[in-house]
Protein backbone atom coordinates (compact mmCIF):
# COMPACT_ATOMS: atom_id res chain seq x y z
CA UNK A 1 0.00 0.00 0.00
CA UNK A 2 3.62 2.39 0.35
CA UNK A 3 4.84 0.76 -3.17
CA UNK A 4 4.29 3.60 -4.51
CA UNK A 5 7.13 5.77 -2.72
CA UNK A 6 9.65 3.26 -3.03
CA UNK A 7 12.55 3.94 -5.31
CA UNK A 8 12.15 7.42 -6.60
CA UNK A 9 12.45 7.64 -10.32
CA UNK A 10 15.49 8.78 -11.99
CA UNK A 11 16.93 8.83 -8.95
CA UNK A 12 19.40 5.88 -9.66
CA UNK A 13 22.72 7.12 -10.74
CA UNK A 14 26.58 6.05 -10.40
CA UNK A 15 28.31 8.81 -7.88
CA UNK A 16 31.70 8.97 -6.41
CA UNK A 17 31.06 9.56 -2.59
CA UNK A 18 32.81 12.36 -0.10
CA UNK A 19 35.89 9.93 0.63
CA UNK A 20 36.46 9.04 -3.31
CA UNK A 21 34.70 5.68 -3.33
CA UNK A 22 32.66 4.89 -6.24
CA UNK A 23 29.00 3.68 -5.58
CA UNK A 24 25.51 3.42 -6.72
CA UNK A 25 22.84 5.04 -5.71
CA UNK A 26 19.08 5.03 -5.10
CA UNK A 27 16.61 7.51 -3.13
CA UNK A 28 13.30 6.40 -1.71
CA UNK A 29 10.61 8.02 0.19
CA UNK A 30 9.78 5.95 3.53
CA UNK A 31 6.62 4.02 3.09
CA UNK A 32 4.97 5.58 6.13
CA UNK A 33 3.25 8.47 6.93
CA UNK A 34 5.52 10.29 9.78
CA UNK A 35 9.29 10.19 10.46
CA UNK A 36 10.78 7.86 12.02
CA UNK A 37 14.31 7.56 13.76
CA UNK A 38 16.67 5.96 11.99
CA UNK A 39 16.65 2.76 13.71
CA UNK A 40 12.97 1.52 12.50
CA UNK A 41 14.35 0.76 9.26
CA UNK A 42 13.97 -3.17 10.16
CA UNK A 43 15.53 -3.76 6.54
CA UNK A 44 16.17 -2.03 3.10
CA UNK A 45 17.25 -4.42 0.06
CA UNK A 46 18.65 -3.54 -3.00
CA UNK A 47 18.54 -6.71 -5.98
CA UNK A 48 20.39 -5.52 -9.28
CA UNK A 49 19.86 -7.66 -12.22
CA UNK A 50 19.32 -10.48 -10.49
CA UNK A 51 21.42 -10.69 -7.75
CA UNK A 52 20.93 -9.57 -3.83
CA UNK A 53 23.40 -6.26 -2.70
CA UNK A 54 24.90 -7.67 0.37
CA UNK A 55 23.97 -5.97 3.34
CA UNK A 56 27.34 -5.34 4.59
CA UNK A 57 27.83 -2.88 1.36
CA UNK A 58 24.94 -0.45 1.49
CA UNK A 59 25.16 2.84 3.58
CA UNK A 60 22.07 4.74 3.95
CA UNK A 61 21.50 8.58 4.61
CA UNK A 62 18.34 10.72 5.40
CA UNK A 63 19.50 14.08 3.91
CA UNK A 64 23.14 13.00 2.78
CA UNK A 65 25.61 14.56 6.02
CA UNK A 66 25.81 11.28 7.99
CA UNK A 67 26.21 7.82 6.41
CA UNK A 68 25.24 4.97 8.43
CA UNK A 69 25.88 1.05 6.57
CA UNK A 70 22.55 -0.51 7.69
CA UNK A 71 23.99 -2.72 10.57
CA UNK A 72 25.01 0.61 12.29
CA UNK A 73 21.91 1.95 11.51
CA UNK A 74 19.70 -0.56 13.87
CA UNK A 75 21.36 1.53 16.89
CA UNK A 76 20.79 5.59 15.15
CA UNK A 77 17.90 6.62 17.72
CA UNK A 78 18.75 10.37 17.72
CA UNK A 79 18.69 10.72 13.64
CA UNK A 80 15.62 11.20 12.18
CA UNK A 81 14.53 9.86 8.64
CA UNK A 82 12.03 13.06 8.18
CA UNK A 83 8.45 12.47 6.36
CA UNK A 84 9.16 13.62 2.61
CA UNK A 85 12.67 13.87 3.06
CA UNK A 86 14.74 11.01 0.80
CA UNK A 87 16.56 8.25 2.36
CA UNK A 88 19.73 7.95 -0.34
CA UNK A 89 20.85 4.27 -0.44
CA UNK A 90 24.40 3.68 -1.69
CA UNK A 91 25.53 0.28 -2.90
CA UNK A 92 29.45 1.12 -2.03
CA UNK A 93 32.75 0.21 -4.37
CA UNK A 94 30.56 -0.67 -6.99
CA UNK A 95 29.56 1.39 -10.55
CA UNK A 96 27.29 -0.29 -12.79
CA UNK A 97 28.46 -0.59 -16.20
CA UNK A 98 26.60 1.52 -19.03
CA UNK A 99 23.16 0.53 -20.27
CA UNK A 100 20.11 -0.88 -18.95
CA UNK A 101 19.78 -2.84 -15.20
CA UNK A 102 16.58 -3.66 -13.19
CA UNK A 103 16.93 -2.38 -10.00
CA UNK A 104 14.54 -3.69 -6.99
CA UNK A 105 14.19 -1.57 -3.47
CA UNK A 106 12.51 -3.64 -0.66
CA UNK A 107 11.96 -1.69 2.26
CA UNK A 108 10.75 -2.25 5.82
CA UNK A 109 9.92 -0.30 8.57
CA UNK A 110 8.58 -1.21 12.13
CA UNK A 111 5.54 0.35 13.91
CA UNK A 112 5.03 -0.12 17.18
CA UNK A 113 1.01 -0.84 16.69
CA UNK A 114 1.16 -3.23 13.52
CA UNK A 115 2.48 -6.36 15.02
CA UNK A 116 4.99 -6.85 11.53
CA UNK A 117 7.59 -4.79 9.87
CA UNK A 118 5.42 -3.77 6.48
CA UNK A 119 6.84 -1.79 3.49
CA UNK A 120 6.76 -1.98 -0.19
CA UNK A 121 9.29 -2.69 -3.01
CA UNK A 122 9.71 -1.28 -6.31
CA UNK A 123 11.33 -2.93 -9.63
CA UNK A 124 12.42 -0.17 -12.61
CA UNK A 125 14.49 -0.55 -15.53
CA UNK A 126 17.35 2.17 -15.30
CA UNK A 127 19.75 3.48 -17.78
CA UNK A 128 23.45 3.95 -16.51
CA UNK B 1 -28.06 23.81 14.79
CA UNK B 2 -25.40 21.10 16.44
CA UNK B 3 -22.58 22.75 18.13
CA UNK B 4 -20.21 19.95 16.41
CA UNK B 5 -17.44 21.52 14.49
CA UNK B 6 -15.41 20.14 11.70
CA UNK B 7 -12.11 20.08 11.21
CA UNK B 8 -9.27 18.33 8.70
CA UNK B 9 -5.90 15.78 9.81
CA UNK B 10 -3.26 16.58 8.29
CA UNK B 11 -3.27 13.08 8.16
CA UNK B 12 -5.38 13.34 4.84
CA UNK B 13 -2.59 15.25 3.26
CA UNK B 14 0.55 12.91 3.86
CA UNK B 15 0.87 12.26 -0.06
CA UNK B 16 0.80 16.17 -0.88
CA UNK B 17 3.28 17.09 1.61
CA UNK B 18 5.48 14.48 0.26
CA UNK B 19 5.43 15.51 -3.14
CA UNK B 20 5.88 18.93 -2.56
CA UNK B 21 2.35 19.69 -3.56
CA UNK B 22 1.82 21.44 -0.06
CA UNK B 23 4.35 22.54 2.53
CA UNK B 24 3.46 22.65 6.51
CA UNK B 25 2.13 27.02 5.85
CA UNK B 26 0.12 25.88 2.58
CA UNK B 27 -1.50 22.88 4.02
CA UNK B 28 -2.67 25.07 6.78
CA UNK B 29 -3.81 28.03 4.15
CA UNK B 30 -5.52 24.32 2.50
CA UNK B 31 -7.40 23.03 5.38
CA UNK B 32 -8.75 26.71 6.67
CA UNK B 33 -10.01 27.07 2.79
CA UNK B 34 -12.11 23.85 2.81
CA UNK B 35 -14.64 25.91 5.84
CA UNK B 36 -12.81 23.53 8.54
CA UNK B 37 -11.83 25.56 11.90
CA UNK B 38 -9.48 23.15 13.05
CA UNK B 39 -6.39 21.66 12.22
CA UNK B 40 -5.29 18.07 13.47
CA UNK B 41 -1.77 17.88 13.29
CA UNK B 42 0.84 14.68 13.79
CA UNK B 43 3.98 16.23 14.90
CA UNK B 44 6.20 13.24 13.71
CA UNK B 45 5.30 14.16 10.26
CA UNK B 46 5.59 17.68 9.68
CA UNK B 47 7.12 19.27 12.27
CA UNK B 48 11.13 18.95 11.38
CA UNK B 49 13.29 17.43 14.52
CA UNK B 50 10.57 16.48 16.53
CA UNK B 51 10.11 15.20 19.58
CA UNK B 52 12.71 18.52 19.93
CA UNK B 53 12.05 20.79 17.34
CA UNK B 54 14.18 24.29 17.54
CA UNK B 55 11.89 26.97 18.82
CA UNK B 56 12.26 28.63 15.28
CA UNK B 57 10.63 25.39 13.79
CA UNK B 58 7.97 26.09 16.71
CA UNK B 59 7.53 29.83 15.67
CA UNK B 60 6.83 29.14 12.24
CA UNK B 61 4.11 26.59 12.78
CA UNK B 62 2.71 29.14 15.08
CA UNK B 63 2.98 31.93 12.51
CA UNK B 64 1.26 29.66 9.67
CA UNK B 65 -1.38 28.44 12.61
CA UNK B 66 -2.25 32.01 12.98
CA UNK B 67 -3.00 33.17 9.53
CA UNK B 68 -4.53 30.30 8.70
CA UNK B 69 -6.87 31.23 11.93
CA UNK B 70 -7.38 27.29 13.01
CA UNK B 71 -7.99 26.28 16.11
CA UNK B 72 -5.23 23.54 16.88
CA UNK B 73 -7.59 20.30 17.80
CA UNK B 74 -5.53 17.68 18.79
CA UNK B 75 -2.07 16.42 17.93
CA UNK B 76 -1.44 12.50 16.97
CA UNK B 77 1.54 11.17 18.58
CA UNK B 78 3.15 7.97 18.81
CA UNK B 79 5.20 5.61 21.55
CA UNK B 80 8.16 4.14 19.22
CA UNK B 81 8.40 0.87 21.47
CA UNK B 82 9.72 -0.74 18.56
CA UNK B 83 13.06 1.19 18.21
CA UNK B 84 15.34 -1.30 18.58
CA UNK B 85 14.78 -4.69 16.24
CA UNK B 86 15.96 -6.53 19.26
CA UNK B 87 13.21 -5.81 21.79
CA UNK B 88 10.41 -3.82 23.01
CA UNK B 89 11.10 -0.72 25.00
CA UNK B 90 9.96 -1.71 28.92
CA UNK B 91 7.76 0.84 30.04
CA UNK B 92 9.91 3.39 32.10
CA UNK B 93 11.40 3.79 28.44
CA UNK B 94 7.61 4.25 27.09
CA UNK B 95 6.73 6.66 29.49
CA UNK B 96 9.88 9.09 29.11
CA UNK B 97 9.42 9.24 25.07
CA UNK B 98 5.54 10.00 25.68
CA UNK B 99 6.97 12.76 28.48
CA UNK B 100 8.71 13.91 25.44
CA UNK B 101 5.92 14.04 22.65
CA UNK B 102 3.42 15.75 25.34
CA UNK B 103 6.10 18.44 25.49
CA UNK B 104 5.84 19.12 22.16
CA UNK B 105 2.48 18.72 21.54
CA UNK B 106 2.41 21.48 24.43
CA UNK B 107 5.02 24.09 22.93
CA UNK B 108 3.00 23.96 19.29
CA UNK B 109 -0.19 24.98 21.43
CA UNK B 110 -2.60 21.88 21.47
CA UNK B 111 -4.08 20.43 24.60
CA UNK B 112 -5.49 17.08 23.22
CA UNK B 113 -3.13 14.72 21.83
CA UNK B 114 -4.25 11.31 20.31
CA UNK B 115 -2.74 8.22 21.73
CA UNK B 116 -2.16 5.96 18.98
CA UNK B 117 -4.22 2.26 19.45
CA UNK B 118 -2.24 -0.30 21.37
CA UNK B 119 -0.46 2.33 23.75
CA UNK B 120 -0.28 0.85 27.11
CA UNK B 121 -2.64 1.64 29.91
CA UNK B 122 0.61 1.50 32.22
CA UNK B 123 2.32 4.48 30.73
CA UNK B 124 -0.69 5.95 30.46
CA UNK B 125 -1.37 6.09 33.90
CA UNK B 126 2.15 6.83 34.62
CA UNK B 127 2.52 9.92 32.56
CA UNK B 128 -0.75 11.24 34.03
CA UNK B 129 0.67 13.72 36.67
CA UNK B 130 2.98 14.96 34.02
CA UNK B 131 -0.57 15.54 31.38
CA UNK B 132 -1.99 17.05 33.98
CA UNK B 133 0.81 19.58 34.82
CA UNK B 134 1.17 20.18 31.42
CA UNK B 135 -2.77 20.44 30.81
CA UNK B 136 -2.57 18.33 28.15
CA UNK B 137 -5.46 15.64 27.46
CA UNK B 138 -4.52 12.02 26.43
CA UNK B 139 -7.07 10.64 24.40
CA UNK B 140 -6.81 6.69 23.01
CA UNK B 141 -8.03 6.41 19.54
CA UNK B 142 -10.46 3.44 19.03
CA UNK B 143 -9.56 2.36 15.83
CA UNK B 144 -11.45 -0.52 13.76
CA UNK B 145 -9.63 -3.65 13.75
CA UNK B 146 -8.79 -2.53 17.47
CA UNK B 147 -12.22 -1.23 18.96
CA UNK B 148 -13.83 -1.53 21.99
CA UNK B 149 -13.79 -5.16 22.61
CA UNK B 150 -10.12 -5.83 21.72
CA UNK B 151 -7.91 -6.74 24.19
CA UNK B 152 -5.63 -3.39 24.47
CA UNK B 153 -8.79 -0.81 24.08
CA UNK B 154 -10.63 -2.60 26.66
CA UNK B 155 -7.98 -2.61 29.40
CA UNK B 156 -6.90 1.31 28.63
CA UNK B 157 -10.71 2.46 28.80
CA UNK B 158 -10.83 0.28 32.47
CA UNK B 159 -7.74 2.59 33.44
CA UNK B 160 -9.18 5.58 32.31
CA UNK B 161 -12.96 4.71 34.09
CA UNK B 162 -10.98 4.20 37.13
CA UNK B 163 -8.79 6.91 37.04
CA UNK B 164 -10.95 9.11 36.52
CA UNK B 165 -8.86 12.15 35.05
CA UNK B 166 -10.26 15.19 32.90
CA UNK B 167 -6.47 14.64 31.29
CA UNK B 168 -7.75 11.41 29.78
CA UNK B 169 -10.39 10.11 27.00
CA UNK B 170 -11.09 8.79 23.68
CA UNK B 171 -10.96 9.56 20.13
CA UNK B 172 -13.66 7.99 18.17
CA UNK B 173 -12.76 6.91 14.73
CA UNK B 174 -15.65 6.28 12.63
CA UNK B 175 -13.83 3.66 10.63
CA UNK B 176 -15.32 1.25 13.57
CA UNK B 177 -18.71 1.99 11.70
CA UNK B 178 -18.24 0.98 8.15
CA UNK B 179 -21.30 -0.90 6.97
CA UNK B 180 -19.69 -2.23 3.70
CA UNK B 181 -16.39 -2.49 2.71
CA UNK B 182 -14.17 0.07 0.83
CA UNK B 183 -14.46 -0.65 -3.21
CA UNK B 184 -10.90 1.83 -3.40
CA UNK B 185 -9.77 -1.04 -1.53
CA UNK B 186 -11.02 -3.98 -3.11
CA UNK B 187 -9.82 -2.38 -6.68
CA UNK B 188 -6.72 -2.25 -5.52
CA UNK B 189 -6.03 -5.43 -4.19
CA UNK B 190 -7.51 -6.68 -7.26
CA UNK B 191 -5.00 -4.97 -9.14
CA UNK B 192 -2.08 -6.79 -6.68
CA UNK B 193 -3.75 -10.14 -7.61
CA UNK B 194 -6.59 -10.36 -5.22
CA UNK B 195 -8.97 -13.50 -6.67
CA UNK B 196 -12.49 -11.79 -7.93
CA UNK B 197 -14.65 -14.27 -5.89
CA UNK B 198 -12.70 -13.69 -3.10
CA UNK B 199 -14.14 -10.22 -2.78
CA UNK B 200 -17.11 -10.69 -3.68
CA UNK B 201 -17.25 -13.23 -0.91
CA UNK B 202 -16.30 -11.09 1.71
CA UNK B 203 -18.43 -7.93 0.88
CA UNK B 204 -21.55 -11.17 1.07
CA UNK B 205 -19.71 -11.51 4.79
CA UNK B 206 -20.13 -7.89 5.60
CA UNK B 207 -23.85 -8.16 4.14
CA UNK B 208 -24.60 -11.53 6.16
CA UNK B 209 -22.75 -10.42 9.46
CA UNK B 210 -21.96 -7.09 9.95
CA UNK B 211 -18.21 -7.23 9.06
CA UNK B 212 -15.23 -9.61 8.91
CA UNK B 213 -14.23 -8.93 12.37
CA UNK B 214 -16.53 -10.36 14.58
CA UNK B 215 -16.65 -13.42 12.38
CA UNK B 216 -12.96 -13.86 11.76
CA UNK B 217 -11.79 -13.38 15.16
CA UNK B 218 -11.80 -16.07 17.74
CA UNK B 219 -9.74 -15.57 20.57
CA UNK B 220 -7.52 -13.26 19.87
CA UNK B 221 -6.42 -15.42 16.48
CA UNK B 222 -7.90 -14.60 12.66
CA UNK B 223 -9.62 -17.84 11.57
CA UNK B 224 -11.32 -17.70 8.37
CA UNK B 225 -13.78 -19.83 7.24
CA UNK B 226 -13.81 -23.15 5.14
CA UNK B 227 -15.65 -21.48 2.34
CA UNK B 228 -13.93 -18.51 2.30
CA UNK B 229 -10.64 -20.26 2.08
CA UNK B 230 -11.63 -22.35 -0.44
CA UNK B 231 -11.34 -19.41 -2.93
CA UNK B 232 -7.92 -18.60 -1.75
CA UNK B 233 -5.39 -19.27 -5.00
CA UNK B 234 -2.31 -16.88 -3.93
CA UNK B 235 -0.84 -14.53 -0.74
CA UNK B 236 -2.76 -11.34 -2.12
CA UNK B 237 -6.44 -13.47 -1.04
CA UNK B 238 -5.38 -14.21 2.98
CA UNK B 239 -3.95 -10.62 2.89
CA UNK B 240 -6.76 -9.04 2.05
CA UNK B 241 -9.15 -11.11 4.33
CA UNK B 242 -7.01 -9.88 7.20
CA UNK B 243 -6.95 -6.01 6.41
CA UNK B 244 -10.93 -6.35 5.74
CA UNK B 245 -11.22 -6.77 9.97
CA UNK B 246 -9.77 -2.97 9.65
CA UNK B 247 -13.54 -2.25 8.72
CA UNK B 248 -15.63 -2.94 11.63
CA UNK B 249 -19.50 -2.38 11.87
CA UNK B 250 -20.14 -1.25 15.24
CA UNK B 251 -23.71 -0.05 16.41
CA UNK B 252 -23.84 3.57 16.83
CA UNK B 253 -25.69 3.04 20.11
CA UNK B 254 -22.03 2.23 21.46
CA UNK B 255 -21.50 6.04 21.64
CA UNK B 256 -24.11 6.48 24.32
CA UNK B 257 -21.92 4.49 27.15
CA UNK B 258 -18.99 6.19 26.13
CA UNK B 259 -20.19 9.86 25.55
CA UNK B 260 -18.37 11.50 28.87
CA UNK B 261 -14.89 10.71 27.78
CA UNK B 262 -14.98 11.23 23.77
CA UNK B 263 -13.26 14.32 22.92
CA UNK B 264 -12.55 14.30 19.51
CA UNK B 265 -13.60 12.19 16.59
CA UNK B 266 -11.76 10.97 13.54
CA UNK B 267 -13.94 11.41 10.44
CA UNK B 268 -12.20 8.71 8.70
CA UNK B 269 -12.69 8.40 4.91
CA UNK B 270 -11.76 5.92 1.80
CA UNK B 271 -14.04 7.54 -1.03
CA UNK B 272 -16.12 10.47 -1.53
CA UNK B 273 -18.14 9.60 -4.22
CA UNK B 274 -21.48 11.62 -5.11
CA UNK B 275 -21.45 13.88 -2.04
CA UNK B 276 -21.80 10.57 0.22
CA UNK B 277 -18.53 8.69 1.68
CA UNK B 278 -18.94 4.84 0.28
CA UNK B 279 -18.51 2.76 3.20
CA UNK B 280 -19.76 5.11 6.19
CA UNK B 281 -22.95 6.17 6.49
CA UNK B 282 -22.29 10.03 8.03
CA UNK B 283 -25.77 12.04 8.47
CA UNK B 284 -26.26 8.78 10.93
CA UNK B 285 -22.86 9.30 12.43
CA UNK B 286 -23.79 13.13 12.87
CA UNK B 287 -26.81 12.57 14.30
CA UNK B 288 -26.20 9.67 16.91
CA UNK B 289 -23.13 12.36 18.38
CA UNK B 290 -25.57 14.91 18.30
CA UNK B 291 -28.02 13.09 19.66
CA UNK B 292 -25.17 12.12 23.02
CA UNK B 293 -24.90 15.85 22.99
CA UNK B 294 -21.31 15.86 21.42
CA UNK B 295 -19.63 18.91 20.69
CA UNK B 296 -16.29 18.88 19.76
CA UNK B 297 -14.77 18.47 16.79
CA UNK B 298 -15.16 16.22 13.61
CA UNK B 299 -11.69 15.59 11.65
CA UNK B 300 -11.46 14.32 8.02
CA UNK B 301 -9.23 11.40 8.13
CA UNK B 302 -8.78 10.38 4.19
CA UNK B 303 -7.29 6.99 4.08
CA UNK B 304 -8.16 6.37 0.51
CA UNK B 305 -5.08 7.28 -0.55
CA UNK B 306 -3.29 4.30 -0.28
CA UNK B 307 -5.33 2.48 -2.37
CA UNK B 308 -4.50 4.51 -5.45
CA UNK B 309 -3.04 2.28 -8.26
CA UNK B 310 1.19 2.51 -8.24
CA UNK B 311 2.06 5.60 -10.50
CA UNK B 312 -1.78 6.96 -10.10
CA UNK B 313 -2.70 10.07 -8.92
CA UNK B 314 -3.76 11.22 -5.34
CA UNK B 315 -6.66 13.99 -5.49
CA UNK B 316 -6.45 14.20 -1.80
CA UNK B 317 -7.11 17.65 -1.69
CA UNK B 318 -10.30 16.98 -3.96
CA UNK B 319 -11.44 14.37 -1.28
CA UNK B 320 -10.94 16.02 1.91
CA UNK B 321 -13.16 19.10 0.18
CA UNK B 322 -15.70 17.08 -0.75
CA UNK B 323 -15.73 15.23 2.57
CA UNK B 324 -15.62 18.55 4.31
CA UNK B 325 -18.74 20.21 2.39
CA UNK B 326 -20.68 16.39 3.63
CA UNK B 327 -19.98 17.35 7.21
CA UNK B 328 -20.66 20.94 6.83
CA UNK B 329 -24.14 19.92 5.65
CA UNK B 330 -24.95 17.48 8.32
CA UNK B 331 -24.11 19.46 11.22
CA UNK B 332 -26.12 22.40 9.41
CA UNK B 333 -29.03 19.75 9.34
CA UNK B 334 -28.97 18.16 12.60
CA UNK B 335 -31.49 19.87 15.28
Amino acid sequence: MFDNYVFTEGSARNVMTETGESAFQAETLITYYRGIPLSMVHDLQLVVDGAEVPRGELAISPGGDEWFMLDEATTVTSYRWEYGTPLTVRWLGTHLSSGDHEVTMRLRIRVAYIPIPFGGERTRTITV
Amino acid sequence: MSGIRTSVSLYSLQDSYARGRVDLASALAFVADTGATGVELISDQMIVGTPFPTDETVAAWRTALDASGLAPVCNDIFINSTLYANRVLRPREQLELLKRDLDVSARLGFDLVRLVSDTSAEVTLAALPYAEGLGVTMALEVHAGMSFDSPGTAGWIAMMRAAQSERLGLVVDTGIFCHRHPRVSTQYFLGLGLTPAVATRIDELFAEHGDTMRLFSQGGQMVFPDDLTALFSGPVDGEYAFFSTGYENTPLTVLDEYAPYIRHVHGKFFEMTGGEEYSIDYRAVVQALHGIGYTGYISSEYEGNRFVPVDGAVDDQGQVRAHQRLLSQLVAEVE
